[in-house]
């Protein structure tokens, strides 16, 4: 198993003046294994915990009870950086970091591994990835800030396939791309599922995405799973009420 | 040998703010109130000062000169506090800590080693150069301390984004801790640029109207410069340095 969660809680951040009355969950009893070789879709409507649950896979927050293991191993025993390194996580909208699209590779690979980054050698690897995910080669010198939403998600792509990660992270990662741009980054996505062997564990709302990208899915509501298995089966014959309603919902709009 | 200056002297320099006032009502500008309020109070918070000093002065012993260098940190403490928007966790701790390394060190290096006050505890020395040490060191601290939070807080998702490509927290909020020192050392290092020529340094006229030569109030000055970067830098690179964090766990993640 790719990663498994045991009994996983979280809770709402302590805010102010709220004190802890009753309904401050965000995730109640999480119990799900990811396979190690299907793509892992997280559904469910805004609000259900589906980026929170997929922040835990990298640590970037923890749970507040329960476990986490990551190919077998408990996911706190691994060193940070290194898990960083192996669970890749590309955001919902990009954030481009300071200086070239280059310097972008640059900070990512340099806390991966030691790249000789002033080698010519590294450039053309940049250059290449760029190239395999659309985005034109020449954009390597140019400020990063200057790009255009979709480039810039293309570019926080490679940034971090650029530090070969066993596993991605994405957080609906085209919800900030126009229709255009969005089924570029899906084709993307299926071009490096195919060609490169990459594993997703991928949050959408979207359920014509998710039938795109195949794989398992979860259908979380409410902080709850209420449905897991086949994608195309939760798709095409959910046996939970909510979980057919929000198929339904979803290919309605 | 310095001019006596009578209450009655203090009564006419009052005509000073009379005319200002007046200025205001003519013009409009409407700051009479504070005008009025703001020469109050400089009158009292003074004349008190100066009878707290006269009487430490006239004691000239070291307990009546620490809880008086206790309750100035205090009163710096309160105001840095005061002007932060967003308050950290242990930030009371944390600016107590840095302000004390910060004025302390600087402060003994300059009483015991580079002046060589004998006894340490002379007021005449010590005061004035703990409140000018402070003073600064706290408009300082208070400068980086707000700097770090708001631009913490503020770029959260391009620190998640460092954090996510496996920057450690401190790495992933270098730049910003960089220039929360930098704003903190911007007045200092504009002062230490432009001194003398632009101003002429408030101590420093005044020990030349105490009767001091040009020359040794020049020198004097030149320490107190000196020594108020030294205390403006150990301070809000301490600050900065334990205040961030305070904004992460030991896995390099934010706390919630």
């Amino acid at each position: 198993m790719l990663f498994e969660f045991k009994h996983v809680i979280k809770k709402k951040p302590a805010n102010g003046l709220k004190s802890s009355i009753t309904d401050d969950l965000i995730l109640r009893d999480i119990n799900f294994a990811i396979a190690d070789d299907l793509p892992q879709l997280i559904l469910g409507p805004s609000g259900s915990g589906k980026t929170t649950l997929l922040r835990l896979c990298n640590r970037l927050s923890d749970p507040d009870e329960g476990e986490i293991y990551f190919k077998g191993e408990n996911i706190t025993n691994y060193d940070i950086i290194k898990l960083r390194t192996q669970v890749g996580y590309v955001a919902q909208i990009p954030v481009m970091l300071e200086g070239t699209v280059l310097d972008n590779f640059v900070y990512a690979a340099r806390h991966a591994y030691k790249p000789k980054t002033e080698k010519q050698e590294f450039k053309n690897e940049c250059a290449g990835l760029l190239q395999y995910l659309n985005v034109p080669e020449r954009y390597l010198h140019q400020p990063a800030e200057n790009l255009s939403v979709g480039e810039k998600q293309r570019v926080a792509l490679a940034r971090v396939l650029i530090r070969k990660p066993d596993v991605l992270l994405l957080d609906e990662p085209t919800s900030a791309l126009d229709p255009t741009a969005t089924a570029r980054f899906l084709d993307i996505l299926q071009k490096l599922q195919k060609e490169m062997n990459i594993k997703f564990i991928m949050v959408t709302h979207s359920i014509e995405q998710a039938e795109r990208i195949g794989g398992n899915a979860i259908v979380l509501v409410d902080g709850k799973i209420i449905e897991q298995g086949p994608v195309s089966k939760i798709i095409h014959a959910p046996e939970n009420e909510i979980s057919k309603k929000f198929v339904k919902g979803s290919l309605d709009n | 040998m310095i001019i006596e200056l009578t209450y009655i002297d203090l009564g006419l320099g009052i005509g000073l703010v009379i005319l200002s006032i007046g200025l205001s009502i003519l013009g409009r500008i409407q700051l009479e109130k504070d005008l009025l309020i703001g020469a109050v109070r400089t009158f009292v918070q003074l004349i008190a000062v100066g009878y707290v000093l006269n009487l430490v002065f006239a004691v000239e012993q070291w307990y009546a000169i620490i809880p008086l260098l206790l309750l100035m940190i205090g009163v710096a403490i309160h105001t840095i506090i005061g002007r932060q928007t967003y308050k950290f966790k242990n930030i009371v701790p944390i600016i107590t800590i840095s302000l004390v390394i910060g004025t302390g060190s600087t402060l003994i290096l300059v009483i015991v080693v580079i002046i060589n006050v004998d006894p340490w505890y002379t007021p005449q020395y010590i005061i004035p150069i703990m409140g000018m040490i402070l003073g600064n060191s706290m408009n300082g601290v208070a400068l980086a301390a707000e700097r770090l939070s708001s631009e913490i807080i503020g770029k959260r998702q391009l620190i998640e984004t460092r954090l996510s490509l496996g920057a450690t927290s401190r790495e992933a909020v270098s730049d910003i801790v960089t220039a929360s020192v930098r704003a903190a050392m911007i007045p200092t290092i504009n002062t230490l640029m432009t001194v003398g020529i632009v101003s002429l340094p408030g101590m420093m006229t005044g020990q030349i109207l105490a009767g001091t030569s040009p020359i040794l109030a020049v020198k004097y000055q030149i320490i107190v410069m000196y020594m108020i970067t030294a205390s403006v830098m150990i301070s809000s690179v301490l600050i900065v340095y334990r205040g961030y964090k305070q904004f992460f766990t030991e896995s390099h993640q934010f706390k919630e």
